[in-house]
């Protein structure tokens, strides 16, 4: 905890200090009790913010995203990066009097917040994972003479998912998932496993014997049967920028949502890891952690090959290849991918 | 986001209770009430056009405008003061009253509420000089509320859309949970109040006089003790003789009041002459003292010596020109241009002392015990004045036997003096009713052998002329009983009916000392030493009479005091400013550059993000360009980190908001 006088102390001890001089040159009681009341406030005004910021305590209750709207309604509860996020807190002592923020995450970086009645805003900045580990408050409450400060624990870990688009062939432009079922994953016929239930879900595949045996809504994943297995290698650079290797992740996490949205299966083949075909959550997942310099598989048995390196990304597929500058948007990216077929 | 401060309705309205809570209590103390509803009215209007006007820049014209309304305010009180244009009363308290109806138009920034509420302390200061009684504890009290108030309310940020609709449902937000700690501040007041060391020896510096050449219908009204002004009035002076034939009713009505720790009787002058109906003063040469005066030369007297007695004198009812005080005098600062001394120890001012006129002055009070009064010097050494023995030849000899009698057996002079005053006490009653003088008869021969009652006059009579005939100097002293006492206040008020007399004895080496002989009147009236406060031994007591040129000395003490502690909070203020790290000055700088912009600054309560966000909704160029810098203050402040990112250095962002804002304002 720490304790700092506010610039408004000078002055009342100046002002304090000028009328007890009066007040021992005139000998008037008033000035004498004049005094006392302005010194008076100086221990209020340490004590009170002292106490206030004592016995706050905060925990989560919720987290809030928007901005980014996800062309997979699956992942509309999920952070993406660039949203602006909102912490809902709940609060044990006077909150109202502190002011909170910014945060303090694991790496021990700080992140700025803004707060809203009870909940605080922040930025969600790019893909990976947010660990906050605590967040600064302080309060000069009531009278604004000293402020108190203290770092407050507030455990929460975020995992911040890169942006994507869905991009459509020209021969499946204006299908997007979920409007036509057959777009979905799980509407063919070949069998991938079951796997929990999740908005969006047709009820028609909940597998009610397995959900009787967990306890927990199960469905029958499956893919088209025509539909082959999609494969891309994300291969990052070390020297790559983080804009280029953020793009190169939001280039193959719309190639594999593509996958999804069209009900295909996909492989995504990053460092030493294989996600399980068609696993979009594990895929999302990993892409969000995804860093520079992880040494790649052989991109041979991938037909897809995304490569971030310092200045752009390089796209190759099949025989076909592009260049993407680092600041491209995503709706650039949703163009290229789809001309790319 | 909230109203900022200087938005708060709140905060603004603490502002004008403060301001007329310290009007009122001046109208209500001291008067001049015209002046004080007209400067309330003022101050009203003035805060409602200040919060109507507080989005809008300061223009030259209107600021010229309110100067030359300060400027009139100057006028009008030295008009005021040198005329009596407008009666002359309280002319500092008229110009504080104006000067913060004038300035009430201007409130725009934070800072221009504080100077605000401090001016209305000075005039509750100015109040507080002329409260004598309890009831302005309330005002002092409804000031320091307010004053909680604005600091409350300046510090929390009212709900957004903070309007006179809300104000209610804002005021309870902002007092919920606070009334606690209210109550702990007044609780705590009062034990600081109750132990602060209080100056019970004597001020702690000479007033600042300023010696201004009045032309002779100025009317003296001026404040005591730290700001007199100097003024000059010819005046007719009192009574030269007391008539013992006489003594008209005296009513209840003030006739001035005295701020002093304790009590004393306050002398006027003495009369040294008995003609056997009456007291004639004798014509001694007086010279000239100034306004000014430490180290009063009064024959007779040690005045050096002996605890200080400080007195504040507020004449509430035309009085004769002698300055009344506690005897002997020490130090005089009274406002006149210059006074004169007389052998006795009066003093004259140059004008009756009319209603208003104040004065400070600091007594000795000596050591009046039997035990030192014992050892004063023989007679035989003293060279008194004939005056103050000489009896009128025909006064009758039964007044020497019976003063023969009443000393028998007494070796030291006190304790002859004490048998007479003991003897008039006890065998003598006190009335005002008392038979009326026969033409030719001897005053105090007709009351010590035939009426056997009489008042103060006779009494301190009998006293003198029994002492003379025993050979012990004495004279008459006049002036006015202790008056009622105020516990709390320390003040005494005077009135028509403390009107006494009494008797002022030579004791050799020590001075004059008063006997009052007048039953239910203290036997010994000598001022009694200064009450002591609680802890009052811990606070220095410095001997201004001690350090020569003392008045320059003790005023530059006092103003070095207060100049020290004013540096040592600039130095606070300014090591804080250069503790911070260079980000944070810079960023200083930039919110300057906004300011210059016309772009939204940041408030005290928005961090630097928020303040970011809020410039983004104005100008997002402008945010750009700050976004950077915010984001390290806010990691320099809150997590101690201030590491130059790679490739970014300080001066870069520096010159990335210059450039950006001087292409968003045209190069300006």
């Amino acid at each position: 905890m720490r304790l700092r006088p506010r610039r408004r102390l000078p002055g009342l001890l100046v002002a304090a200090g000028v009328i007890y001089f009066f007040a021992t040159n005139s000998g008037v009681v008033w000035l004498y009790l004049l005094t006392a009341l302005l010194l008076a406030l100086v221990p209020i005004g340490l004590v009170a913010p002292l106490l206030t910021i004592q016995r706050l305590r905060l925990g989560v209750v919720a987290v809030d995203s928007h901005g980014f709207e996800p062309p997979l309604r699956r992942d509309h509860a999920r952070v993406f990066a660039g949203d602006r996020l909102a912490l809902r807190l709940e609060a044990t002592g006077n909150m109202e009097a502190c002011e909170l923020g910014p945060l303090v995450l694991a790496s021990g970086d700080t992140r700025a917040t803004h707060r809203v009645a009870s909940a605080i805003e922040l930025d969600a900045g790019r893909r990976g994972r947010l660990q906050v580990e605590a967040i600064l408050a302080s309060s000069a409450w009531p009278l604004g003479i000293f402020t108190a400060e203290r770092r407050l624990p507030l455990a929460q870990t975020i995992v911040v998912n890169p942006r994507y688009c869905v991009p459509r062939p020209a021969e499946r432009a204006g299908i997007r998932e979920p409007i036509g079922a057959s777009s979905r994953r799980g509407a063919g016929d070949q069998f991938l496993g079951l796997r929990q239930y999740q908005p969006g879900d047709s009820q028609r595949r909940i597998h009610w014997p397995t959900t009787a045996r967990t306890g927990e809504l199960m469905v029958i994943d499956t893919a088209l049967e025509s539909n082959s297995p999609g494969a891309f290698h994300l291969e990052i650079a070390a020297d790559a920028g983080p804009r280029s290797a953020d793009l190169a992740v939001e280039v193959t996490a719309s190639l594999a949502a593509g996958c999804v949205a069209e009900g295909r299966a996909f492989r995504l083949d990053l460092g030493h890891e294989r996600t399980p075909t068609g696993s979009w959550d594990e895929a999302l997942a990993r892409l969000s952690l995804a860093s520079a310099g992880e040494p790649g598989r052989s991109p041979s048995s991938s037909p897809v090959t995304i490569r971030a390196g310092r200045d752009g990304v390089d796209i190759a597929m099949g025989d076909r290849a592009r260049w993407l500058a680092p600041d491209l948007a995503l709706l650039e990216v949703q163009a290229i991918l789809e001309e790319l077929g | 986001m909230g109203a900022t401060p200087e938005e708060s309705p709140l905060a603004r309205l603490s502002v004008l209770l403060a301001a007329g809570v310290a009007n009122v209590g001046l109208t209500v103390e001291a008067g001049a009430p015209s002046i004080a509803l007209t400067c309330l009215l003022l101050v009203a209007l003035g805060h409602y056009v200040s919060w109507r006007g507080r989005h809008r820049r300061r223009t030259r014209r209107g600021q010229v405008f309110l100067g030359v309304l300060l400027l009139g305010c100057i006028a009008y009180v030295v008009a005021d003061l040198v005329f009596g244009v407008f009666g002359g009363a309280l002319p500092q308290a008229k110009f504080a009253m104006l000067a913060q109806a004038v300035t009430a138009f201007d409130l725009k920034s934070r800072r221009n509420l504080f100077t605000h509420i401090w001016h209305s302390a000075v005039i509750l200061y100015i109040g507080a000089l002329f409260a004598w009684t309890p009831v302005y504890a309330v005002f002092v009290l409804a000031w320091a509320l307010a004053f909680f108030g604005f600091l409350l309310f300046t510090h929390r940020r009212d709900p957004a859309h903070a309007g006179a609709d809300n104000l209610l449902a804002n005021l309870r937000g902002s007092v919920r949970g606070v009334a606690p700690w209210a109550a702990c501040w007044l609780v705590l007041a009062v034990i600081v109040f109750v132990g602060l060391p209080r100056f019970a020896g004597r001020p702690t510096a000479v007033p600042l006089l300023l010696s201004i050449p009045l032309p002779e219908q100025a009317v003296p009204e001026v404040l005591p003790a730290v700001l007199p002004l100097v003024g000059a009035e010819p005046g007719a002076g009192g009574d030269q003789s007391i008539n013992l034939r006489v003594r008209g009713r005296l009513g209840d009505e003030v006739m001035f009041r005295v701020r002093a720790p304790a009590a004393s009787y306050w002398r006027a002058y003495t009369l040294e002459e008995y003609r056997g109906q009456s007291w004639v003063r004798v014509l001694r040469p007086s010279r000239p003292i100034p306004p000014i005066t430490v180290d009063l030369p009064i024959a007779d007297e040690r005045v050096g010596e002996g605890t200080s007695l400080p007195q504040t004198f507020y004449i509430e009812h035309p009085l004769p020109a002698e300055v009344i005080a506690s005897y002997p005098l020490r130090e005089l600062y009274f406002p006149a241009r210059e006074l004169r001394l007389s052998s006795t120890g009066t003093v004259r001012a140059p004008f009756g002392l009319r209603r208003g006129v104040n004065y400070s002055a600091v007594s000795t009070v000596r050591d009046f015990s039997p035990r030192a009064l014992r050892t004063a010097g023989s007679l035989k050494v003293v060279e008194a004045s004939p005056t103050d023995l000489a009896l009128p030849p025909a006064i009758p000899a039964r007044v020497k036997r019976l003063a023969d009698d009443l000393v028998t057996g007494r070796a030291t002079e006190y304790d002859r003096v004490a048998a007479i005053t003991q003897y008039l006490r006890s065998n003598y009653r006190y009335s005002l009713d008392t038979p009326r003088l026969p033409t030719g008869s001897d005053a105090v021969d007709q009351f010590l052998f035939v009426d056997h009652v009489g008042f103060c006059e006779q009494f301190a009579s009998a006293l003198a002329v029994l002492l003379r005939a025993e050979g012990i100097p004495s004279r008459l002293a006049v002036g006015y009983a202790t008056g009622d006492h105020d516990n709390f206040t320390g003040s005494f008020t005077v009135k028509a009916h403390d009107a006494h007399a009494w008797v002022e004895v030579l004791f050799p080496g020590i001075g004059w000392m008063p006997f009052d002989a007048s039953p239910g009147f203290a036997a010994e009236p000598a001022a009694q030493k200064p009450l002591r406060w609680l802890l009052s031994d811990f606070s220095p007591q410095v001997a201004m009479a001690s350090l020569g040129t003392g008045g320059r000395v003790a005023l530059g003490l006092g103003v070095g005091t207060v100049a020290l502690v004013a540096v040592i909070a600039l130095a606070i203020l300014a090591l804080r400013h250069k503790s911070l790290s260079p980000s944070v000055r810079v960023y200083q700088r930039s919110q300057r550059w906004l300011r210059w912009g016309r772009l939204p600054a940041r408030v005290p309560w928005q961090t630097p993000a928020e303040h970011l966000a809020w410039l983004r909704t104005v100008s997002v160029p402008a945010a750009r360009a700050l976004g950077p810098l915010a984001g390290r203050v806010e990691a320099t402040v809150y997590a101690g980190v201030d590491v130059p990112r790679a490739g970014t250095s300080l001066g870069v962002l520096v010159e990335a908001l210059r450039h950006r804002f001087r292409v968003l304002h045209g190069g300006s």
